[in-house]
This record gives C-alpha cells, structure tokens and sequence, in this order.
C-alpha cells in the first residue's frame, strides 16, 4: 500500500524555517489494516511489510546546517528493556525530549510498547537510547501503553537511501583559512551547485538574486563567481568554467562567449547562421535564437563529458537590447543543453527563460529545465553556527552544540535584525561578521594544532 | 584585514582608470620590478578582478571588471578620485579610453554632463548618432560609474543606443521594401489609429503560414502609421524571446517599461530605477509563485510618463505560436496582464497580434472582427520584389515557380541568383532547405526533438510510441525509454501551431493540415524518408487493430469512406493536408491494405487521381480569381483550381509560369530515370515504365493533361515502381501491380 502523499508536506524545522517533502518519499511502510482499525495484530507475521514507518526527505538539505543524528552502524536490535528518550512535539510544536521505558511485548517484535509521556500528535517522534543512538519510532498511543516501532524492523530498509542522501558538497571559507573569506549563509547555493552537478538534472544552473537591489550591491555577487570557483574545484576535472562580464559595453555577446570558450582552450569552429534565420531573413529575435542555439550546441559538444559552467556577471548599469536578446536566447538554447550549466549573478530586472526553482528539491521533481534561484540579502544566526562547526571539523575539532551558540551569539551581538525580523541579519553585515569570527577560528585553528 | 600593499593598490588604481591595457603597463606604474616577486603578486591580485581579452590585433589586454572598478573609485573618495586622475595622466598608456574615463570622473571636455545632455537632445530630435560615439559614452560613464557626474545620463544613452537597435531592425525586415498587401496594411494602421482609452483589450490578429511576412506586415503597419498619425510608443514582446513569460507579470512590466524608456529618453533614469525598486523581493518569490502581480508604483509611472507624453501605445505581441505552445492559459494571462496595465493608465491602447496558425485560439473574444489573413505574395507583387532585387528577369519565371509566392524563398531565390557566385540556377533545394528550417527547426527548441522531426513528421498520425519506435530509428538517433519518448512527444504536441490531435484517432495526433501542406514536399525527399516509409510500414502492421472513433479501426478512420491514406502530395504536385478529401463521399473505398497502413504517406497504394481535380476540391476552393494576372504564357485560363484567400500556393494549380510539359519521351538506353526536358524540373521519365512521373511527392506543378503522353500514370503521382521498392513483398502492392497491368 505505498501510497505517496495526497497533498504536499511541509516541515517546520527548529530554527523556525518551512520545508516542502519531496512527493516521492525515499521509504513507505504503512500500518497493518488491524492497526487502522485501531486494533493490534497478534503475531509478528501479520506485521510483514507493515512498518507505520516513512522516511521522506526535504526539498533542502538542512541537516549539514542543523545537525543530524546517524543510523546506527549495527543490528539495533533492543534488548527486552530499555530507556529511552522520545521527541515530543504536539501539534507541531517542539518541547523537548520525554523520557520513558520501552519493554518488549510478549510473542511479537514488530512493535514495542513504551511509558514515555508525549502528547497527543507526538506519533513519527524519534525515539534514542541514552547513548543518543535511534532506536526506534513512536508509533501512538493504545491504552494503556504507548507503542513504537522498532528500528530493527526497518533499518536494512532505509540504510541505503540515508546512506544516499549526502550534504552537498560546501565550503566553509574561499581557501580554507579564516581570513580567507568566510562563506554565511549560502546553503541554498551549494545544493544548487550540487543538483546542476547531477547529470540528467533539471537544474540548469542557478540564478543569484539580490533582495534589495539597490541596497544589497555587488559584493554578494562579486562573490558569487568565487564561490562558484571554489565549489567547482572540490571535484577536479568534472567542470569547467567561463565568466562573461558586461565590461566592453556595446559587445556582441554570443561572440565574448565565443572569444571566452577560446580563451579556455573550447576551439569552437564559426559557423555562419542557416538560411532562412539570418539578419534580414526574419526578426533579430529568431536570428539570435537560431545563433545562440547553434553555439550552446558547439559548447555541449565541446563540453564533452564534463560540464561546461557560464558564469554571467552582473552589468552595473543595465543591457543594451541586443545584449538582452542575445542573453536571453543563450540562456534558453543552453537550459536545453545536459552539458551546459548557466549561473545569473543580478540581472534582476530581466525576465530569464525556463523554469525557476526554489530549492534543490523541486528542481529534481520538475519535469522542465530552469533555474534554481538563491536570493541573497540577508543571513540567519544558524548560518553563523554552521560555519563555525564547519571549519572546527575541518581543523579536526568537534565542537560542543553549546559553544557553537555561544560563538555565533557573539558573533552577531548588537547586529540590526534584518527588517525586524529575529535572528535574521543584513548581508550588509557581513563583513563584521566576518571580522568577529576570524579571531575565533584562529583560536580554533591553534588550539587543533594549526597553523594560526 | 592585512592591508595591502602600495604596489597592489597602485596597480589597482592604475586597472581602475583605464580601459583594456596590457599588464606590463599596470607592472610599469604600480613601480615593481617586473623580475620581481611583487611583479608575480601585482599581477595574480590583477588578474581576479580583471577579464582577459586576446585581441589578435593588440595583443593580451586586461580590463578591470566593472564592479571591481567601481569598488576601487569608491573607495577613493572625491578627493581622492581628484588625485588619482592627476596620477593617471602621469602614468603609461594614457590612451583613448583611459582619457575618457578620467574625463567622465572628472565630468571635463566631452564628458561634462551639460555637453552629454546637448548632444543627446540633439539625437533625441533627429539628428543622426554614429555607433562608435554611443560606445564611447557608454563606455566611459559605465567605466566611471557612480562617481562620474554625468552617470545619471547613461541610461538616456542606452536608450539612444537602443533606438538605434530598433531603427536597424526596421530597416533589416524592410530591407527589400515592402510590396502588396495594401488592404492588410490599410486594416492595421486603421486599427492603430483607434486606440481604447479603458475597458477590456482587444486585438487584431494577423495570422499566416510561416515566412509568409507577417513582422515585415507589421513593421510597415507601424510606419504607414507613424506617417499618418504620428508615432505611437511601440511595445514588442515577440515570443520568441523565451524570457518573456507571463508568469512573471513582474519582469514582463519590467520588459514594458524598458523598452517606454528606450522611446522616452528624459524619463530613462527615474524609470530604471523604478524598475530596480520594482525588483526588490520580499519572499522567495518565482515564476508563477508571486510573480503574476503588476509592481504598482511601475505601472503607475510608466502610465504618468505615456500620459505626458501624449502619444498612444501599440502593444505588438508576435510570434503567439511560442506562447501558445507554452500552455493556453498563458494566452488568456497575457489579456490579463494587458487590462489590468490599462487599467493602471497605459492607455489609449492597442494591441496587434500575430502568429502561425490559430495562435488567439484558447482567447477567441480578444480577436477584432475577422483576422487578417496573410498568403502567399501575388505572382504580379512576387515578380515586382524580384525585379526590386535585381533578379535578371530570365530568371523570373523559375523563381517564382520555386517560391510559390513565400516572400522568404523569393528573398534567398534572388540572393542566390545576383549573388557573387551566382550561376543562374537558384538552388531550390537550398531555398526549401532554409523554409524548412525556418518553418520547422528553428522552432524546435529541444535538440533530440528537432532531431527527430525530419522526417518524422512524414507520419501521419503520431503517439508516444511511434515517436519513440519509429521517429527516432527513422531520424539516425539511438530509440529512447517509452518514458523519455512521452516528454518528447509532449514537447512536440505543445507546439499547437503545428500538432493537433487527430479526430478520427483518440490518442494519435497530427499535424495542421495547413502546416503539412508547407512541410510535406520539404520532408520527404531523401534516404531517411524512404527509410521511414520502410519502418512505419513494419511497425503499424504489427499494431494491434486499434479503434478510431466510432469503434472503427484506425485503417478505416483516416477519413470519411472513399478517403485514400491522403498523405502525399495531391495531383498536380500539390500537397494535400491529411484532411482533405480528395474523393467524393461515396466514392470507391479502398481496402485491405492492413491495420495501420493509413498511417503511411508511402506511394503506389492509392488511386490514381484523374483528371480533372477532384470535384472535392474544386468545390472547396474559390475557382480562380480573375486577378490572376498570371505572365504570358501561364495557362491560369485553363486553371480548374483557384486560390483560395487562405490556402497555400501549393495548393493552386495555377501557376505562374506556363505549364511544363512532359518530354514523353524516355531515356531507352539507361534504366535510370532521367530528367524531363520540360520546365517542371521534378518531373522524371523512367526506363522501366515509360510513364512520365515527377519526383515522389514533388510539390511541382502537376503536369497539364495536354502534354501527358499516352500512358501516363496522371503525371505527378507515386508510380507503382516507388510502391514495389518500398513494399514489393506487400500483397497490396502485388494487387496494385495486378491492376495496373490490367
């Protein structure tokens, strides 16, 4: 009885954020049908293939910024008693863990009962043991105990697609250090990066959007490119990468690509435009499209088995009309390329062409090309936290979840709240940001044994 | 934040206050040694914020970016920029461009913002601009930025750069001037001069078969209306621009209000930056999730700025056929987004629109009054733009027995025959080559669908599975999972100027029968047709017997009984839609040809037409009109078949030239088929059956009765000899032999 989920799920995460479910759920065991009946089955046999279990993944992968819990390694099995904690969120709302015993219930494995005190809409609650290891999963109440299932039951069932579900690949800072330009608050783009990365994907790239575009500026962006870089490098030899500026003014842009693709060693010989499409033979609209689709064709052949990134940076003062439309026509010639990968720093006030997606997630269920677009403008205090667990790890430290808070509380103390609202910060401070937590890294850095 | 050191910033400042240089230059001023390692620093820290450009007439030449060189101006301060330029006259390469940046930093000579502001008034009102002048403004205050006094004025330049864009695109569709069509041009430019100051939009809808001439229609509209009512404001949003999308009503007002500032240069600044306050997002807003709003305070000053400015706007929406195949309801959002804007004060507003096909449909009450119908050009304006071209006039005839009056084929025939290497003979292989692609490929947008449509779309009747068994295969292309071949065939179906579904087939669709007709003859030349022929016949003889409406097998529901497969081009060399009934109801019906043989356009498997047309036809197309006007020598006074107001060329018997006439004789000493002396080029005479036949499918004029030697088969159809090759083992073909002989 797998069925998907009728209507889409949303996720409240702890720091506040929402989440949509992926509608394809990785893992889906319903209830036996005594069970929904709000009856108990009596033998383990009738409970075969019936789990009350789902494992569904997020449209985003919060985990690498919130923390996660990892499957046990072995069986799971649970002794005949055990303590255990229970996450308790009644109606969504999270008050902390209940602890409780969980026993065995005579002649049957599929299902254990247990006293913890959760409330009412608890059920799919997480239970641990006390060494913080998954044990299992509140199932609900059945007078006058409570049930869950075992981990035991289903772990070899899950173990693949959790083992799947990797963070993508992100860096904490551009090269490494602390002074080395810290990255806050960019997950979004990292899981973008990482979707375009899939082949087959329909992510097509990204587009980088500011929030507010005449006070954000274009620093965000400038750093995009950079990122971009670094991110890229982490799998050396898959990609390759171009970046297109609007510095010439008045430049015939499909031809900068072409000059650009040179430069990076693509000989991409000239091909003059098809009868029928040329200038004067139909609209500068058509004519630019059938170039543009004729070069991104040249690019993905050229591209081979890697993929060939176009980074477009943002022009300061606008587009002439012929560098739009040769934009435009590019970027939708190369959605429609597997090879090619196209990142739109700015260009907030054109239209692009393909689909836009907002997360990762949603791109991997459309069924289009398009772009996944990351608006840049401001930083949440989670952002903070995770780069300071993020570089502690690179420096071969692991952080207590306390002094991470503490460290990020610091970090954004006496910061204006970005449109009032909590625990959201301007990207405006950044860089204070920034200066405020090197000190602390390096101090990481020292005590691990680096080099300060 | 370790400073930096003096060399890095000098080299900086230096990259800053130049245009493209070389890095020994910037090496030079920053005063490093360039064998030094600073000299390896300076320019490591240069090239990050600098593109590298190889000029194969000057060399290697960096150019700061321009956000890195405004960071760098910025931070210098007034003062400081002050300094700084004084420095720069100092240093190496003080040339062209480096002298205009500093210029427009310090708003000198002609950078000074009252010089710009004249000599754009001077544009403004006429005066001609030469493109290098623009670029070197545009390069200037854009190098300058911000902190250039006259930055505030690089918007009117680019809108000045941006007219120039527009007049250009005129004079490129307008190229070879404009002939004909006086009553269509009359119908728009009254239409234009009766803007609607409130209520519901309306359009008028100019449709017509590809490269028939409708931007070039409206491109003339717009000036005959310009000349006699004055200029309207003029808003393209053409189709094919894949950015323009209704879903984002945000960026498309964006879209509107650049291309007003392009034609309201005083107001270029203040709307742009409306449009960057208009671009601000409070959510995680895209396409069709919170775009489909009109940003308030940019509409109502673009309404305030058409208000001042006293002049109309004309809404030109072309190209409609992209936007239909992007979903119905994107038609019926774009009126939407059309009367709120009019209900903001854009306003008086028309709106002319065009497309292939029925591109309004899914919005029929938005159509004024009967569409503008655009065909082929008349043979007397077709033989006038051709002596405008400068085609010899030996050459009229041919050409405009090639063209069929399609202004694009007439345009590349006469290319082709005053071109440099011109012989003569205008290819018409390459002209129907390049209709083709324009008609078809070019709008094919995803690679493995435009791979598949030559021949594809030969079949006549096409699903999921036969795109995915035989289209491919057919096509050279590896066959794709039935899953992969769906997202094609859905792509392809979204393309409603050119698919329809198939009445008689649940399940099946097919092409526009108006389209087919274009397409056909252009389709089936070639080894890959033929080797679709061979695999579509294998492939529908497997199929189950499925049920056409009606619980009739789909072999029988082609059409109406007595209909034949009707899938080549008709007699005469025309080509028929897959709808057209070329038989009179009731006649004789054809049978046993098998569960899917309807689907194949193969030849030698129908009846052959006689003479004359069929009555079906004659019946449904106007006899010829007496504006025929056909040159000396057409035998349009023998035509039975006129031009209808709709219909294509091709599908007129009349043509311009006089008629080919079929050698009769035949070429005893070769088995091959030669070509017949006559001026239907397509026409062959074969060894083996001593029939005087055209090409398979030829879109030629059909042979006249007259000249058709005894035994003729009827002069342009399929003979059998094309059936035995494709379906010898075929007891159909076997029947028709049998037939035949008798």
């Amino acid at each position: 009885m797998n069925l998907p989920p009728k209507a889409p799920i949303k996720v409240r995460l702890s720091d506040g954020q929402e989440r949509r479910v992926l509608s394809a759920a990785p893992y889906l065991s319903a209830c036996t049908a005594l069970e929904f009946a709000s009856k108990f089955p009596k033998v383990d046999a009738d409970f075969v293939g019936h789990n009350d279990v789902a494992v569904l993944q997020l449209e985003s992968a919060d985990g690498a910024r919130l923390g996660f819990a990892e499957l046990p390694t072995g069986s799971a099995e649970m002794g005949p008693e055990k303590d255990i904690l229970v996450a308790d969120f009644p109606e969504g709302r999270a008050v902390g863990w209940t602890p409780g015993r969980a026993r065995r219930i005579p002649n049957l494995t599929a299902r254990m009962r247990h006293d913890a005190r959760v409330a009412a809409g608890s059920s799919g609650g997480a239970c641990f043991n006390y060494q913080c290891e998954l044990v299992g999963i509140h199932q609900g109440r059945w007078d006058p105990a409570k049930r869950l299932v075992p981990l035991a039951r289903f772990l070899a069932d899950i173990r693949d697609a959790v083992a799947n579900d990797v963070a993508p690949p992100s860096v904490w800072s551009l090269d490494g250090t602390p002074t080395g330009g810290l990255v806050i608050g960019r997950d979004l783009f990292f899981q973008g990066v990482a979707e375009a990365s899939r082949r087959g994907s329909r992510a097509r790239g990204l587009r980088v959007r500011r929030r507010d575009v005449q006070r954000d500026g274009t620093a965000g962006l400038s750093f995009t490119y950079q990122l971009l870089r670094r991110v890229l490098e982490l799998r050396p030899g898959a990609h390759r990468l171009l970046r297109i500026g609007f510095d010439m003014g008045l430049r015939d842009l499909l031809s900068a690509l072409r000059s650009a693709a040179a430069a990076e060693g693509f000989q991409l010989p000239f091909e003059p435009p098809a009868l029928g499409v040329r200038q004067g033979d139909t609209t500068p609209e058509a004519a630019v499209n059938d170039q543009a689709k004729a070069l991104a064709r040249q690019l993905n052949d050229a591209a081979g088995s890697q993929l060939l990134w176009i980074f477009f940076e943002n022009p300061v003062s606008g587009l002439n009309e012929a560098e739009r439309l040769a934009l435009e026509a590019f970027v939708a010639a190369a959605v429609t390329q597997p090879a090619l990968r196209v990142v739109l720093a700015g260009f907030e006030t054109l239209t692009t062409p393909g689909e836009e997606f907002t997360t990762a997630g949603q791109a991997r269920e459309a069924n289009a090309s398009g772009l996944i677009v990351e608006s840049i403008g401001w930083f949440l205090t989670s952002d903070v936290e995770a780069v300071i667990r993020d570089a502690a790890r690179s420096f071969g430290t692991e952080l207590a979840v306390a002094v991470i808070q503490s460290e990020a509380q610091k970090a954004v103390l006496g910061l204006q709240t970005f449109n009032g609202l909590l625990g959201y910060y301007s990207q405006d401070d950044l860089r204070r940001v920034s200066e405020r937590l090197q000190p602390i890294l390096q101090q990481l850095k020292a005590a691990a044994g680096g080099e300060t | 934040m370790t400073p930096e050191p003096d060399f890095i910033s000098l080299s900086r400042r230096f990259a800053a206050l130049s245009g493209p240089f070389h890095p020994r230059a910037a090496i030079e001023a920053s005063q490093v040694d360039p064998a030094s390692p600073e000299a390896l620093d300076l320019t490591a820290d240069l090239a990050s914020a600098c593109e590298i450009q190889k000029d194969p007439e000057s060399g290697v030449r960096w150019l700061m970016r321009t956000s890195a060189r405004s960071w760098e101006l910025q931070a210098l301060g007034p003062d400081g920029r002050a300094a700084a330029a004084a420095w720069r006259r100092e240093q190496p390469a003080f040339d062209g461009p480096a002298q205009d940046i500093v210029m427009a930093l310090a708003g000198e000579g002609g950078f000074a913002p009252d010089v710009i502001e004249a000599r754009l008034l001077a544009i403004e009102n006429g005066e001609p601009a030469q493109v290098l002048e623009l670029e070197r403004l545009t390069c200037a205050l854009e190098w300058a930025g911000p902190a250039g006094p006259a930055f505030r004025l690089l918007d009117r330049v680019r809108a000045a750069v941006d007219r120039q864009h527009e007049a250009q695109r005129g004079e490129s569709l307008l190229q070879a001037g404009f002939l004909g069509r006086e009553a269509e041009r009359k119908r728009l430019v009254d239409w234009i001069a009766r803007p609607i100051p409130q209520g519901r939009v309306t359009a008028l809808f100019v449709t017509g078969l590809p490269a028939i001439g409708k931007s070039t229609l409206l491109e003339q509209a717009i000036r005959d209306a310009a000349a006699s009512q004055g200029p309207a404001l003029v808003i393209r949003l053409d189709f094919d621009r894949a950015g323009l999308d209704v879903r984002d009503q945000v960026g498309l007002t964006m879209e509107v209000s650049r291309q007003l500032a392009a034609q309201l240069p005083q107001q270029a600044h203040e709307m742009r930056t409306a449009r960057l306050v208009a671009a601000a997002v409070d959510d995680e807003e895209t396409k069709g999730d919170r775009r489909d709003r009109i940003p308030p305070a940019l509409a109502s000053a673009m309404a305030q700025d058409l208000q001042a400015s006293g002049r109309p706007i004309l809404f030109l929406l072309d190209t409609l056929e992209a936007l239909l195949s992007r979903g119905a309801s994107h038609i019926q959002q774009l009126f939407g987004w059309l009367d709120v804007l009019l209900s903001y004060g854009l306003a008086p507003m028309s709106v002319i629109a065009a497309g292939r096909g029925e591109a309004l449909a899914p919005a029929r009450e938005r159509i004024f009054g009967p569409p503008v119908e655009l065909d082929a050009l008349t043979p007397e304006d077709g033989l006038a733009l051709l002596g405008r071209l400068g085609v010899p006039k030996e050459l009229h005839d041919r050409i405009q027995t090639q063209a069929q009056g399609n202004p694009l084929r007439l345009r590349l025939s006469a290319a082709f025959a005053t071109g440099a290497d011109a012989n003569g003979e205008p290819p018409a292989d390459l002209t129907d080559e390049a209709h083709l692609y324009r008609a078809l490929k070019s709008r094919i947008v995803q690679p493995e669908l435009a791979a598949l449509v030559e021949p594809g779309l030969l079949l006549r009747r096409i699903n999921a599975e036969a795109l995915g068994e035989v289209m491919t295969v057919a096509a050279g292309q590896p066959r794709v999972e039935a899953q992969a071949a769906q997202a094609l065939f859905e792509a392809l179906i979204a393309h409603q100027w050119l698919m329809q579904p198939d009445p008689d087939a649940p399940g099946w669709w097919r092409q526009v029968p108006a389209m087919r007709t274009v397409l056909f003859p252009r389709l089936a030349k070639g080894r890959r047709a033929r080797r679709l022929h061979a695999l579509a016949r294998d492939w529908f003889a497997k199929r189950p017997r499925a049920l056409g409406s009606g619980g009739k097998p789909l072999s029988s529901a082609a059409g109406p009984a007595g209909q034949g497969p009707a899938a080549q081009p008709g007699a005469g060399g025309s080509v028929r839609p897959a709808d057209d009934r070329r038989t009179a109801p009731g006649g004789p019906r054809r049978r046993g040809l098998g569960a899917g043989r309807e689907f194949l356009p193969t030849a030698g498997r129908r009846p052959r037409p006689r003479h004359p047309a069929p009555a079906s036809i004659r019946g449904r197309r106007p006899i010829c009109s007496s504006r025929s006007n056909a040159p000396t020598g057409s035998r349009a006074a023998t035509c039975t078949i006129g031009r209808s107001r709709t219909s294509m060329w091709t599908l007129c018997r009349r043509s311009p030239t006089p008629r080919a006439r079929c050698c009769g004789g035949w070429d005893a000493g070769s088995r091959r088929a030669r070509r017949c002396g006559s001026t239907t080029s397509n026409c062959q005479v074969t060894a083996t059956s001593k029939r005087c036949r055209p090409k398979w499918r030829s879109p030629a004029p059909r042979c006249a009765p007259s000249s058709i030697p005894k035994g003729c088969g009827g002069g342009c159809e399929p003979t059998l000899d094309t059936a035995r090759r494709w379906s010898a083992s075929s007891s159909a073909a076997a029947r028709a032999r049998r037939r035949d002989r008798r």
